[in-house]
């Protein structure tokens, strides 16, 4: 069994117990939007979705024909966060990022404490002598980078939403 | 186009954006652009806010 096939075991039994705290838990946790929002993310999803979509078709050709250095992985989580970034950046530039019942601020400490994470899981791993460690490790600096991404962005409209106000 | 009507109705029930916000169930922000003339509100909306500040429809969204 390598890392691989226990990294996806260990997706999918995470996976089922954040969905079953989540059933178990009784306290109903609101996540609306109002109708601008909705519209909001609406573009944010096509302008998220119609940029993986190229992107990870680019990746996909160029990993076949054998050009791209480094490991393909790295290139194919590239292309998927890239989209997912674009998501984000584009909700956030609608204000529909956050929630109505949300506040931005758990963004703030959840988004650095993830960022704190990567980084320093990256740097662990970084320094070792198994590629496959180092392969992740990069791959942990990308999940941050989205992160600084994100909270930029949070930052940034937070400034202007507070200046138009 | 901007809606000073609405800006005026709110400022006469001296209500924040944000009061305003709450009480229709919507982001400060959604106020604003309404204000602003950059977003067109669902007639659902436009309903909840004259109920808000006790005007009508004419009152606040009618252009003439």
């Amino acid at each position: 069994m390598n890392a691989f096939i226990i990294g996806i075991i260990g997706g999918l039994v995470f996976v089922t117990l954040f969905f079953l705290i989540r059933m178990l838990c009784k306290k109903k946790r609101p996540c609306d939007y109002d109708e601008r929002q909705r519209m909001g993310r609406g573009r944010a999803f096509q302008a998220g979705f119609f940029t993986m979509l190229p992107a990870g078709a680019i990746v996909a050709c160029l990993d076949s024909l054998g050009v791209l250095p480094g490991s393909g992985l790295l290139w194919h989580m590239g292309a998927l966060l890239l989209g997912v970034a674009v998501f984000a950046v584009t909700a956030i530039h609608y204000d529909a990022y956050v929630g109505l019942h949300e506040k931005a601020k758990s963004y703030y400490i959840g988004g650095s404490c993830i960022f704190a994470a990567m980084i320093l899981n990256g740097v662990v791993n970084l320094g070792s002598s198994d590629p496959d460690r180092v392969t992740l490790s990069i791959l942990d600096f990308q999940v941050a980078a989205l992160w600084v991404v994100i909270l930029i962005a949070l930052l940034v409209h937070r400034f202007r939403s507070k200046e138009e106000e | 186009m901007k809606n000073l009507r609405l800006k005026a109705a709110r400022a006469a029930k001296d209500l924040s954006q944000e009061a305003l916000a709450q009480l229709v169930g919507v982001t400060r922000q959604t106020i604003n652009a309404i204000e602003k003339g950059d977003y067109n509100p669902t007639i659902r909306l436009c309903l909840a806010i004259c109920h808000a500040l006790g005007k009508t429809l004419d009152e606040l969204f009618w252009e003439e």
